[in-house]
C-alpha cells in the first residue's frame, strides 16, 4: 500500500529541509547528548558525523538514525526528540479527542436540522452562524474566548491544570494510563483532578470546535437537503413509513457518508489546529512543543514533530478511509 | 358496483420561483374498480404522475393539493390525518416508481427494506417477517433468494431491482398498485417479463392497478380500460378495445398514429405538431386547441363531457367529426404549426 | 447586453452575502490603497513600519491620537491600516503563484495521464500528508524568519490545492461527451485542452483561489503571532496579536483591559477573510450552484 511511499516521500521532504541547514545547525539532529555539543571539537564532530559527506550517505545514516529511534536532542524539551515527543502527544491527543465529539455530534445535528427547516428562520440563523464560524480565524477566536473566559470569569484558566492538580498527578500514587489526565484521573478516581482538567480544556476545545464545527454544520446540511431530493427518501414515505423514521433511518444515513470523509480529515486538521490553541492557552502538548521550537530554532524537534504529525495524518487517512468502507455498502467491494 | 377508488374534480397546483401558479391537475375525475388495470396515458408532463402521487398524498412541499376528492374504499383520503395516511401508503394502496435504481436505498439491503415494510403494517416477528419476504421474492422470480435478500441493491441487475421493489410493494397484499412507468427505464425484454409478472400478481392477489405509461404498446396489452390526460385534464377514457377501435379525440388519434408500424408503408413517421403548452400559461378553454386540425371559436369554452358509446367518454366539441380527420391530418403536415400564446 | 450575462450578473451582485462580501472587500482595497493619507509614515521611514509612539512599554488604552491604542510602544491603528496592505500582499502573492505552481503540474498530470499522473500525485500526496501550518511554520524557521521567507514557505506548500483540483476536472473533462466527440471530428489534443476542456476547469480554481486567500491571510498571520513572520514592529495583524497574547495571559482577571490589542487586529482579519469567503460563494453561486455548501 502507499502508506510507505508517502512516509518516505514525507522524510525526503524534511530531510531536504534538514539539508538547508548548516553542518552545524545539524549537529544537533545527530547527537541525544547536548553536553557533548559543547564539550567537543566541533569541527570533529562534524567530521565524525559525517556531514559534509555526499547527501545521499548522510540521507541513509540519517534514515538509519531514524529506525533507532535516535531523532536527536531537543533543545526544548532538554530530552531526547523522540522522548520529548511521545511524551507531550497524549496531552495534543486529549484535547483533539475532547473537541472531535462536540464537532461531529453537534456539527451533524445543526446540519441536519438546518436542511429539515430548510430556508426557514431556523435555517438562515444557523447558516448564519455558519458563515462566520468559517470566516473566523482559529487563533484570534482563540485570544477573544481567552480574553473573555479568563479575565471575567476566571473559570476556566489557560494551562493544564491548577497547580494543586499538578501536584496530584505528579505524586507517586497517581497511575498514568493513558498519559491523558482526564482519563487517567478518572481511571485514579480522583473526580477533583478531573473537572479541574476539564475547566482548562473548556477554553481551547471551545476554540479549535467553533471553527471546525461550521463547516461540518454545512457540509451536513448541503448532503442532507441533496439526500432529501433522491426517489429512495420518497420509496420510504410511499411504503408508509413515519416521516421521523424516513428522515432518522434512509436520509440520514445516506447524508452522512461526504460528511464522514470530511470529518475525518477535518479531525486530522485538528492537530495542526492545535499548534495555535496550545500556543494561545499555554498547554502542553505537541503543538506548542512545535511552536516553541520554532521560535528557538530548534530544528531537531521541528523535524521530529513534523515526521511525527506526518505519520499520524496518514494513518488518520487511513483509519477515515477504512470507515468510509464500512459506513459505504457501495465501496466494500473493492 | 361501488368502485374501489372514487377520485372526483382532483386538482393538484405547483407553485415555482416565480410565484406562478401551475396547474398541472386541475379538475381530474375518474374510477377504478376492483381487480382491473386502468392505464393512465399521455405526453410527459400531462399530470399522470402528479395524479398517482396525490392518490398517497405524496405531493411535494412546492405542490398542493387543491381541492377535489379521493375516496378510497369510501373514505375520502384527503380528508385523513398524515398518520392515518401512513397506515394506507404500503398497505392498501403501493407504488412503484421507474427507476428502480435510484428508489432503493442504497445503503440497506434488499431484505432490509422489504422486512422494514412487512413489520410496519403487520405485527409480526421479525423472523415471520424474513420468511415472507424471502416467500415474496420467490413470488416476483428471483432466484436464490435467501442470498438476494442480503445483497445491496447495486449488485442487483436492472431488471432484479424492479422485482425487488414489486417485492417490497406488494408484500402486504394492497388493493391497489400504482405503477409509474414501471419498464421504462428497462431493456425491452425484461420489460415483457416485468409486465406479464404485474398481470400475474394482479391475478393472484385480485388487485386494481393503475399503470402510468406513455407507451401505448403497453397499454394495448395489459390495460382493461384507458385514460388519456393531457395538460392536466383527462381528454378521453373508456375500455382497451373502444379506445383504440373508435378513438374519439384529436389527440387520442394523433397518439396512436403516431406509433410506429411495420405492417404499413411510411415515409415519414407522424407527430403530433406543436408542443406541450408552458402550464404556467395554459390557453383557455380546451388545453388542446393550439396543436388541433378542428379548432375553431367553440373551443375557447373547456369541453364538457360527451359520452361516445357506453363508458366511452370523451372531453371534444368536435369528436363527432372525427371520420373527416384522417385526412386533415395529412393535410396539415405540410403548415406550420402556430402555437398561439 | 445578452439577456443570460445579465441575469448572471444580477444574481451575482444582487443577493445579500454578496453584496456584503463586495462591500467589505471593497473597502479594505480602498483602505490599502489610501494606507498613506488614512495613516501617514513617519519621514523618510519603512512605511511597513509601525511607528514607536511612546517611551512605556505598558500598552495604552484608545485616546484621540491613537485611535485604536498603542501595544508594544506603537500605534495600533497605524499596524492596523498598513497590515491591509500586508494582508493583500501576502494573499495575493502567494494565491497566485501557488495556483500558477499547481494549475501547471495538475494540466500535466490530468492531461498525460497514466504513469505521470501517478508520480505527480504521489508528490502531492507527500506534500499533503504535512499539515499546511506545521510545514509553513517549519520551513519558516529553517529559511530563517521574515516576511518574504513566509511567502516562499506558505507558496511551497500551497500548489497542491489548486494542482488537485485542475487535474480532476481535467479526468473529468477527458472523459465527457463533448471532448470525445472532438477528438472523433479530428481535433488534436492539445487543441481540446486550451479550447475545451480549460474553460470549463478553470472556475472552480477560481472560486478556491478566493477561498483561499482568506486561509492563506489567516496562516500567515499565524506564522507572525507564533513569531516566526515579519519582523518586530512591521504592519501586520498577526504580529499585532503577539502582543496581546502577551498581555492577556500575564495580566490575570484584567484581560479585558487591554480588549483593544484583540479586537483591532482580530476584527479586520475576521472581516477580511469574511469578505473573501462570501466572495468565492457568489461566485460559486454564479458558476454553478450545484457546489453550494
Amino acid at each position: 500500500m502507499f502508506i510507505p511511499l508517502t512516509l518516505f516521500g514525507i522524510s525526503l521532504i524534511v530531510f531536504s529541509m534538514i539539508g538547508m541547514l548548516s553542518p552545524y545547525q545539524r549537529l544537533a539532529t545527530f547527537i541525544s547528548n547536548p553536553d557533548r555539543l559543547k564539550s567537543e571539537n566541533v569541527d570533529q564532530l562534524i567530521d565524525m558525523y559525517g556531514l559534509n559527506d555526499p547527501i545521499i550517505v548522510q540521507y541513509v545514516r540519517w534514515l538509519r538514525n531514524l529506525f533507532q529511534g535516535n531523532l536527536g536532542w531537543s533543545y526544548v524539551g532538554k530530552t531526547p526528540v523522540l522522548q520529548a515527543i511521545v511524551q507531550r502527544f497524549p496531552y495534543t491527543l486529549e484535547l483533539t479527542l475532547f473537541s472531535a465529539i462536540p464537532i461531529i455530534l453537534i456539527g451533524t445535528w445543526m446540519g441536519v436540522v438546518s436542511a429539515l427547516h430548510h430556508n426557514r428562520p431556523l435555517d438562515h440563523s444557523l447558516r448564519i452562524f455558519a458563515v462566520i464560524g468559517w470566516s473566523f480565524p482559529d487563533f484570534v477566536f482563540g485570544l477573544f474566548v481567552l480574553m473573555i473566559l479568563y479575565s471575567t470569569l476566571g473559570l476556566f484558566p489557560p494551562g493544564n491544570l491548577s497547580i494543586w492538580a499538578e501536584q496530584v498527578v505528579k505524586s507517586v500514587g497517581f497511575k498514568s494510563f493513558t498519559g491523558m489526565v482526564t482519563i487517567d484521573s478518572l481511571l485514579n478516581g480522583r473526580l477533583d483532578v478531573f473537572i479541574d482538567s476539564l475547566r482548562h480544556l473548556f477554553g481551547p476545545v471551545l476554540t479549535l470546535t467553533y471553527v471546525e464545527l461550521a463547516y461540518i454544520l454545512r457540509i451536513t446540511r448541503s448532503s442532507m437537503l441533496e439526500v432529501l431530493r433522491r426517489d429512495y427518501v420518497r420509496t420510504a414515505r410511499a411504503k408508509g413509513l413515519d416521516e421521523k423514521v424516513v428522515i432518522n433511518k434512509h436520509a440520514k444515513k445516506n447524508a452522512m457518508i461526504p460528511v464522514a470523509t470530511v470529518s475525518g480529515q477535518t479531525i486530522v486538521g485538528l492537530l495542526a489546529g492545535t499548534v495555535i490553541v496550545e500556543a494561545i492557552f499555554n498547554r502542553t502538548g505537541l503543538g506548542s512543543f512545535m511552536a516553541l521550537a520554532a521560535q528557538q530554532l530548534d530544528y531537531a524537534s521541528i523535524m521530529g514533530g513534523t515526521l511525527f504529525f506526518g505519520l499520524i495524518l496518514i494513518v488518520g487517512n487511513l483509519l477515515v478511509d477504512i470507515s468510509y468502507a464500512y459506513i459505504d455498502p457501495r465501496v466494500r467491494l473493492e | 358496483m361501488n368502485p374501489l377508488l372514487n377520485v372526483h374534480n382532483l386538482q393538484v397546483y405547483f407553485y415555482n420561483d416565480n410565484k406562478e401558479e401551475l396547474k398541472a391537475v386541475d379538475g381530474v375525475s375518474f374510477q377504478v374498480y376492483k381487480g382491473e388495470t386502468v392505464a393512465l396515458v399521455g405526453e410527459s408532463g400531462c399530470g399522470k404522475s402528479v395524479t398517482s402521487l396525490a392518490l398517497l398524498r405524496l405531493i411535494d412541499s412546492n405542490g398542493k393539493i387543491v381541492g377535489g376528492e379521493i375516496l378510497f374504499d369510501n373514505t375520502d383520503l384527503l380528508s385523513l390525518s398524515e398518520k392515518q395516511m401512513q397506515t394506507i401508503r404500503g398497505k392498501d394502496i403501493s407504488m412503484i416508481f421507474q427507476e428502480p435504481s435510484t428508489a432503493l436505498n442504497p445503503v440497506y439491503t434488499i431484505g432490509d427494506q422489504i422486512i422494514e415494510a412487512i413489520i410496519l403494517h403487520q405485527k409480526v416477528s421479525y423472523r415471520e417477517a424474513h420468511n415472507r419476504a424471502i416467500d415474496m421474492l420467490k413470488l416476483v422470480g428471483i432466484p436464490d433468494p435467501e442470498k438476494r435478500l442480503n445483497e445491496y441493491p447495486h449488485e442487483l441487475s436492472g431488471g432484479m431491482k424492479q422485482r425487488g421493489m414489486i417485492a417490497m410493494a406488494l408484500s402486504c397484499h394492497p388493493q391497489l398498485l400504482i405503477a409509474d412507468e414501471p419498464t421504462t427505464s428497462l431493456d425491452v425484454t425484461i420489460q415483457a417479463q416485468i409486465l406479464e409478472l404485474i398481470g400475474d400478481l394482479q391475478r393472484q392477489f385480485n388487485m386494481a392497478v393503475i399503470l402510468i405509461t406513455h407507451d401505448l404498446g403497453i397499454v394495448a396489452d395489459m390495460a382493461d380500460r384507458i385514460i388519456v390526460m393531457y395538460a392536466g385534464k383527462i381528454v378521453e377514457e373508456g375500455k382497451r378495445y373502444d379506445i383504440f377501435k373508435k378513438p374519439s379525440h384529436p389527440y387520442t388519434i394523433g397518439l396512436l398514429r403516431s406509433i410506429p408500424r411495420l405492417d404499413i408503408e411510411q415515409e415519414k413517421l407522424d407527430s403530433i405538431p406543436g408542443i406541450v403548452p408552458d402550464p404556467a400559461h395554459f390557453p383557455n378553454g380546451c388545453r388542446f386547441r393550439n396543436r388541433c386540425p378542428l379548432e375553431d371559436e367553440k373551443c375557447i369554452i373547456q369541453p364538457e363531457k360527451s359520452q361516445v358509446d357506453g363508458d366511452h367518454y370523451v372531453y371534444c366539441h368536435h369528436w363527432t367529426q372525427i371520420e373527416g380527420i384522417k385526412d386533415v391530418t395529412l393535410q396539415n403536415e405540410g403548415q406550420q404549426c402556430s402555437f398561439k400564446n | 447586453m445578452r439577456s443570460e450575462n445579465r441575469r448572471i450578473i444580477k444574481k451575482f451582485f444582487f443577493n445579500t452575502s454578496s453584496i456584503i462580501g463586495f462591500s467589505l472587500l471593497g473597502m479594505f482595497i480602498i483602505i490599502s490603497i489610501f494606507a498613506p493619507w488614512i495613516a501617514p509614515p513617519k519621514e523618510g521611514k519603512n512605511p511597513y513600519m509601525m511607528p514607536i509612539v511612546t517611551w512605556s512599554s505598558n500598552p495604552q488604552p484608545p485616546s484621540p491620537e491613537h485611535p485604536f491604542g498603542v501595544a508594544g510602544k506603537r500605534d495600533i491603528f497605524y499596524g492596523v491600516i498598513w497590515g491591509t496592505r500586508t494582508a493583500f500582499q501576502v494573499g495575493i502573492i502567494v494565491t497566485a503563484i501557488s495556483t500558477l505552481i499547481g494549475l501547471f503540474i495538475g494540466s500535466v498530470a490530468g492531461y498525460y495521464g497514466k504513469f505521470i499522473d501517478e508520480v505527480l500525485m504521489r508528490i502531492t500526496d507527500v506534500f499533503l500528508a504535512i499539515p499546511f501550518l506545521v510545514a509553513a511554520l517549519v520551513l519558516t524557521t529553517i529559511l530563517g524568519s521574515g516576511l518574504d521567507k513566509v511567502l516562499i514557505a506558505m507558496t511551497v506548500f500551497g500548489w497542491m490545492y489548486p494542482a488537485r483540483l485542475i487535474r480532476g476536472n481535467i479526468l473529468q473533462a477527458k472523459e465527457e461527451q463533448y471532448v470525445m466527440a472532438a477528438k472523433a471530428l479530428g481535433v488534436r489534443n492539445l487543441f481540446i485542452i486550451l479550447r475545451h476542456v480549460l474553460p470549463n476547469t478553470i472556475f472552480p480554481v477560481l472560486i478556491q483561489a478566493s477561498m483561499r486567500m482568506g486561509s492563506l491571510v489567516i496562516t500567515a498571520a499565524a506564522l507572525s503571532f507564533l513569531g516566526v513572520g515579519s519582523p518586530q514592529g512591521y504592519s501586520d495583524w498577526g504580529a499585532l496579536l503577539n502582543y496581546s497574547r502577551n498581555w492577556m495571559l500575564g495580566g490575570q482577571g484584567e484581560a479585558l483591559r487591554y480588549w483593544y490589542m484583540t479586537v483591532f487586529p482580530g476584527v479586520a482579519m475576521i472581516l477580511f477573510v469574511l469578505s473573501w469567503n462570501l466572495v468565492g460563494d457568489a461566485l460559486r453561486d454564479v458558476f454553478d450552484p450545484r457546489l453550494r455548501v
